[in-house]
């Protein structure tokens, strides 16, 4: 079918969502909440463009193409509300380990501080009730992958929720019960879907908060997890000769990204006995 | 640790959970998910709060997760997850009460500071310690006897710290006396009146006919959004499969009462609004949703044999696709649309969904035909349309009157500005509609001129102050914000925070933050968040202290 983009007509697939359409054309709109392998629930508003017909903006993720429709991309609308949308995260929320949203703010001239010194924001302690990954809800913008990544799009276990509401909304594992008497089962899906560092693996926040976290002495190795027959992609990110995270390629055709507690976290055993962690 | 309550307590828990359940007819078998929020309300009845084991125990026999089932106990401003004050007392704090003098002050002084609900703070840590003695809650839909407060679950009309002290102390008030008051001069009482039934009309008309009669009557969705019923009734009669038909009784817009008085007073008549509804649209499952506070209006629904669901506290569920994930089981947050009701409704069917007060016009519609229908109202809102005046007028209650009426005469019918005084300021529409100023008296009460909304009319006098009104509402959508979607979530505590201070406020950033609400927010709550706000900022510019004021022959200054 044929669209129309910022005025130009382009090609599009019906069943398609405006996104992809978009990012088949080699243009792209800033997200947040949006993973290629998560249903969109379309909850940030980074990526609305203004479709004409529509009285207020729609959100790119999900919103299908249609015939004939003429998007708009760049309009002042549209750069307001991405603007506001990263200026009142930004205002509420520790972006330090987000360098995405960052750069977003940066890029669409957010001010965040506008609001003044009074301007509540999340302030929550950091939870760091086990030894593979800590929680710091003040650096959580309510994207939901961590909730959509434990359930029904991929592990299954349903041991998050958002709980409350409003500004006082939280992503929770119900009645703020610690990790080891939740329903958790330490895969770390929810740490390799999570946008901002508001879950992250122990040993990188312990790196980190010792200042020993140098992205410029690290390096990916790519092998196949050595526990089961599955045969699931991992990349080793290795510093210093140790090895200090694991993660899955979201394209691969046998993960999705997704890994189960053995080969995210499972892998002291490389260093041997007797070798002091890295951290 | 909350697996380990000591065991006495733990069997308490259990018991009340098997009460509930079996209150409910589901000793046996797990209930199914929609039985979730029916489910809570039971057992915070059997056990007086909902304790986190209680919920541990309810998530076991509903084979839920419980994560889940706290998502979404925690999401409703009714049910308690710490244990309640010996005497529950809840006293609002909303636009009406305080401008009709509500004892807060009083209150706070005799018995210290309120708990509020602002989403259920976070983290829970109070399972312990000693609650408030009472809560400040907002609008109640009783604004037509303000100040209001509920101690025990029994209202307090024209409530004083006397009166409620009273309540405190055991002696129950008196109930409430039924009937609707007389009409004055000027009012046209089409819908509120009593009528033999239609079902048999309408049962013998027919689906294609009914269809027809609505499209030729014009009738617009009374619940805000002047939505032709037509457009919905047609698009869920040509689907197939199985269908639904919802009657949408959330009523919580401050300063709205009119669905509660039309379902206490006149049951039978949205009874058969829905039947007719279901009729036409061939839905086989019909269910009103009541706003959860509205206890004696369930009350009367069911007394006509309707299947009623209870709201739990939450604004947002008067929000359809809400309203429909409260009715599955979940937290009341809105989906985005496209997909419509009308294709993927309640547990994904197609569903019509109507607001008490359209489906109430219905009998009427079947009885007299869409001539005589439209022979009330203006060419595009045609019949009459019941208004909840509240506020500063003489005699605050519902007025039915023709569309295209002028506000000043509605507000005339309600007696006028109380105490001789002179008008400031009317709020259309509720929280969510429009300020006018005393020079707007003109304007006539139609959907095509933006004056409508929910049916709120709420008027100010001189004297009141128009920065703490606005401070109100603001507050009002921080706390009803479901927290999905950015703007809405973060935009309105911004929001909140800028009116607190907004003398010494940046316009600019209000207007920013307008525009990404009403933009880019998922729903209507966030769209309309600023709606009301923005309205006053021309009424307050240089009014600080000095507010225009005026009469309602016309005479400002």
């Amino acid at each position: 079918m044929e669209i129309f983009v910022d005025g130009v007509a382009m090609e599009a697939e019906a069943g398609q969502s405006i996104l992809q359409a978009l990012r088949a054309s080699g243009r792209d709109a800033p997200v947040l909440c949006y993973h290629d392998n998560l249903t969109p629930v379309s909850v940030c508003r980074a990526c609305v463009v203004e479709v004409e017909g529509s009285r207020a903006l729609v959100p790119s993720c999900s919103r299908k193409v249609a015939p004939g429709m003429k998007i708009h991309t760049d309009s002042e609308r549209v750069r307001r509300s991405r603007r506001m949308v990263f200026e009142l995260l930004g205002s509420s929320v520790d972006t330090s380990t987000a360098p995405e949203l960052q750069a977003y703010m940066a890029e669409y001239g957010a001010d965040p501080d506008r609001y003044g010194e009074a301007a509540a924001r999340l302030a929550e302690p950091l939870r760091d009730d086990n030894d593979l990954y800590v929680r710091d809800y003040s650096k959580c913008i309510l994207c939901y992958k961590c909730v959509e990544a434990c359930g029904p799009d991929a592990q299954f276990t349903f041991a998050l929720t958002a709980a409350g509401r409003g500004f006082s909304a939280r992503i929770d594992t119900g009645a703020d019960t610690p990790l080891l008497d939740s329903r958790c089962v330490f895969c770390g899906n929810c740490v390799a879907v999570c946008p901002t560092g508001a879950l992250m693996p122990s040993l990188e926040q312990r790196l980190r908060a010792a200042g020993r976290w140098a992205p410029e002495r690290q390096h990916v190795a790519e092998t196949i997890c050595p526990y089961c027959g599955v045969g699931c992609k991992l990349e080793l990110h290795v510093q210093d000769n140790r090895i200090i995270k694991v993660t899955s390629p979201s394209d691969s055709s046998v993960t999705a990204g997704h890994l189960c507690v053995k080969g995210r976290f499972g892998f002291s055993y490389v260093d041997g006995p007797g070798e002091p962690p890295p951290a | 640790m909350e697996r380990n309550p000591p065991s006495a307590t733990a069997e308490a828990e259990r018991a009340a959970v098997a009460a509930a359940l079996s209150r409910l007819g589901w000793s046996e078998a797990a209930p199914p998910r929609g039985e979730l929020l029916p489910l809570l309300h039971a057992v915070q009845e059997e056990h007086g709060w909902l304790s986190r084991g209680c919920l541990h125990e309810l998530a076991d026999r509903m084979a839920l997760p419980f994560p889940d089932v706290w998502g979404v106990a925690s999401f409703y401003a009714m049910l308690r997850l710490e244990p309640p004050a010996p005497v529950r007392v809840q006293v609002c704090d909303d636009v009406t009460c305080r401008l009709r003098g509500a004892c807060l002050d009083a209150m706070s002084a005799r018995h210290g500071a309120p708990s509020r609900f602002q989403g259920h703070a976070y983290p829970h840590e109070a399972e312990s310690a000693a609650p408030a003695a009472w809560e400040a809650v907002p609008c109640l839909g009783q604004c037509e006897h303000a100040p209001v407060a509920v101690v025990q679950d029994r209202i307090i009309r024209e409530a004083t710290i006397e009166k409620i002290e009273a309540a405190m102390d055991g002696h129950v008030p008196p109930e409430a006396a039924h009937g609707l008051p007389e009409p004055v001069p000027g009012e046209v009482r089409r819908v509120l009146t009593k009528r033999p039934s239609a079902l048999a009309k309408a049962e013998a008309m027919g689906p294609a006919a009914l269809l027809d009669l609505v499209e030729k009557s014009g009738l617009l969705g009374r619940g805000g959004a002047a939505f032709p019923a037509a457009l919905k009734w047609r698009a869920v009669a040509g689907a197939t499969g199985d269908k639904w038909a919802i009657c949408n009784a959330d009523e919580s817009e401050p300063g709205t009462f009119k669905d509660r008085v039309v379902m206490e007073e006149l049951p039978e008549l949205v009874a058969e609004g829905l039947r007719i509804a279901m009729l036409a649209v061939g839905a086989k499952n019909g269910l009103v949703y009541v706003r959860g506070e509205y206890e004696e209006a369930a009350a009367r629904l069911r007394s006509t044999g309707l299947r009623v669901f209870r709201g739990a506290g939450a604004y947002i569920c008067g929000e359809e696709t809400a309203l429909f994930n409260s009715v599955e089981g979940r937290r009341g947050e809105p989906r985005n649309k496209p997909p419509f009701p009308t294709e993927h409704g309640v547990f994904g069917r197609p569903t019509v969904i109507n607001n008490v007060e359209t489906l109430a016009n219905l009998p009427l519609l079947v009885l007299e035909g869409a001539e005589a229908f439209r022979a009330h109202g203006t060419e595009r809102s045609t019949g009459t349309k019941l208004f909840a005046v509240s506020g500063h007028v003489t005699r605050p209650g519902l007025y039915e009157v023709p569309f295209g009426t002028r506000l000043g005469d509605l507000l005339k019918m309600a007696g006028g500005l109380w105490q001789g005084r002179r008008l400031q300021a009317v709020l259309c529409g509720g929280v969510a509609g429009t300020f006018l100023g005393p020079d707007a008296l003109d304007t006539p009460l139609a959907f095509e001129a933006r004056s409508v909304g929910s049916g709120a009319v709420i008027a100010l006098d001189e004297t009141a102050s128009l920065p703490e009104v606005l401070a109100r509402i603001a507050r009002f959508f921080r706390d009803e914000s479901c927290g999905q979607c950015v703007p809405c979530r973060v935009g309105t505590q911004r929001q909140l925070e800028l009116v607190e201070r907004i003398g010494s406020a940046d316009a600019g950033i209000l207007q920013d933050l307008a525009a990404v609400m009403t933009d880019a927010s998922i729903c209507g709550l966030g769209q309309t968040a600023a709606n009301a706000i923005m309205s006053a900022l021309p009424l307050l510019d240089g009014a600080r202290g000095h507010p225009r004021a005026g009469d309602l022959n016309g005479s400002v200054g």
